[in-house]
C-alpha cells in the first residue's frame, strides 16, 4: 500500500447536492481495488485556468488515498470513462511533502535573536585578540636582536 | 531588468551593479514545493504563463527543478494556465 494524493475535478453540471454521490462513487472505485480514502477535502466550485471539456468551472476535490500500485492503471481507465470527473491528478506522497507554508512563520523571530548574541561575543573577544597580537609582535623582535648579536660575534671571531 | 546589460565591463568592476539574489526557497527553508499553492507558483510564471528562468528569479537549481514540476502539476489540474491565449477568446 502506498500513499497518494488524489485531486479530481468534478463537472460543473453536477449540482452541489449531488456531489456526494459522485465522491462516493469515486471512493467506491478505490475501495473496490483494495484501497482506502483517508481524507477528503472539498475546495468547492472554482474557476478553471483554461477550459476542460468546454467547462470553465469545476468542483475541486482533494483526497489522501492509500492504494496498491498495481491497481492504479485500472483505476485510471475507470476514471477516464467517468463523465463526472473531468480531470484528475494522482501523485505519490512521501513523508517529506508536508504543507510547507505552515512551517514558515515561527522561523522569523528565531532568526532575529541569534543576530544579537554574536555581537556581544565579538565585543568580548576583541580585547583578547589584541593582547595576543601584541605578544606575538614583541617576541620576534627579541629573536632578531639575539640573531644580530650572534652574527656580530661570528664576524668578530 | 537591464541589470545584465550594463555598460561594457571595465576591469574588475564588471558585476558592480548586479544584485546577488538568493533562492527564496533556501532562505525560507522550504524543502518541497506543493502544486496546490497557485498564488505562490504564480510568482514564478510570466504573464504569458511560461515558467520563469532561474536567471530572472534567482531560484537555485534544486528548487527550480521542484518548482517546475509543481507548476506542471498545477497546470494539469487547471490551477495555472498553460498559456493565456484562452483568456482572449472568452
Amino acid at each position: 500500500m502506498r500513499s497518494y494524493e488524489f485531486v479530481y475535478i468534478i463537472s460543473p453540471e453536477i449540482e452541489q447536492e449531488d456531489l456526494e454521490s459522485v465522491t462516493d462513487k469515486v471512493g467506491q472505485m478505490i475501495v473496490d481495488r483494495g484501497g482506502q480514502v483517508l481524507n477528503l477535502d472539498a475546495w468547492g466550485r472554482r474557476r478553471l485556468a483554461y477550459p476542460i471539456h468546454k467547462f470553465h468551472e469545476g468542483h475541486y476535490m482533494v483526497a489522501q488515498v492509500q492504494l496498491e500500485p498495481e491497481t492504479i492503471s485500472e483505476l485510471k481507465e475507470k476514471l477516464a470513462l467517468s463523465e463526472e470527473v473531468i480531470r484528475y491528478l494522482l501523485v505519490r506522497t512521501e513523508e517529506k511533502e508536508v504543507e510547507p507554508l505552515a512551517a514558515q512563520p515561527p522561523k522569523e523571530p528565531l532568526q532575529e535573536e541569534p543576530e544579537e548574541e554574536p555581537q556581544q561575543e565579538e565585543v568580548e573577544e576583541r580585547p583578547e585578540e589584541e593582547e595576543v597580537e601584541e605578544e606575538l609582535q614583541q617576541e620576534p623582535v627579541e629573536e632578531q636582536e639575539v640573531a644580530e648579536d650572534a652574527e656580530e660575534g661570528e664576524a668578530g671571531g | 531588468m537591464a541589470r545584465r546589460e550594463e555598460r561594457k565591463p571595465r576591469g574588475k568592476r564588471r558585476f558592480k551593479f548586479r544584485r546577488k539574489k538568493k533562492c527564496n526557497f533556501c532562505v525560507n527553508k522550504i524543502d518541497s514545493i506543493g502544486y496546490k499553492d497557485a498564488a505562490l507558483l504564480r510568482q514564478y510564471i510570466t504573464n504569458r504563463g511560461k515558467i520563469k528562468p532561474r536567471r530572472k528569479t534567482g531560484v537555485c537549481a534544486k528548487h527550480q527543478r521542484r518548482l517546475a514540476l509543481a507548476i506542471k502539476r498545477a497546470r494539469h489540474i487547471a490551477l495555472l494556465p498553460y498559456t493565456v491565449e484562452y483568456a482572449r477568446g472568452s
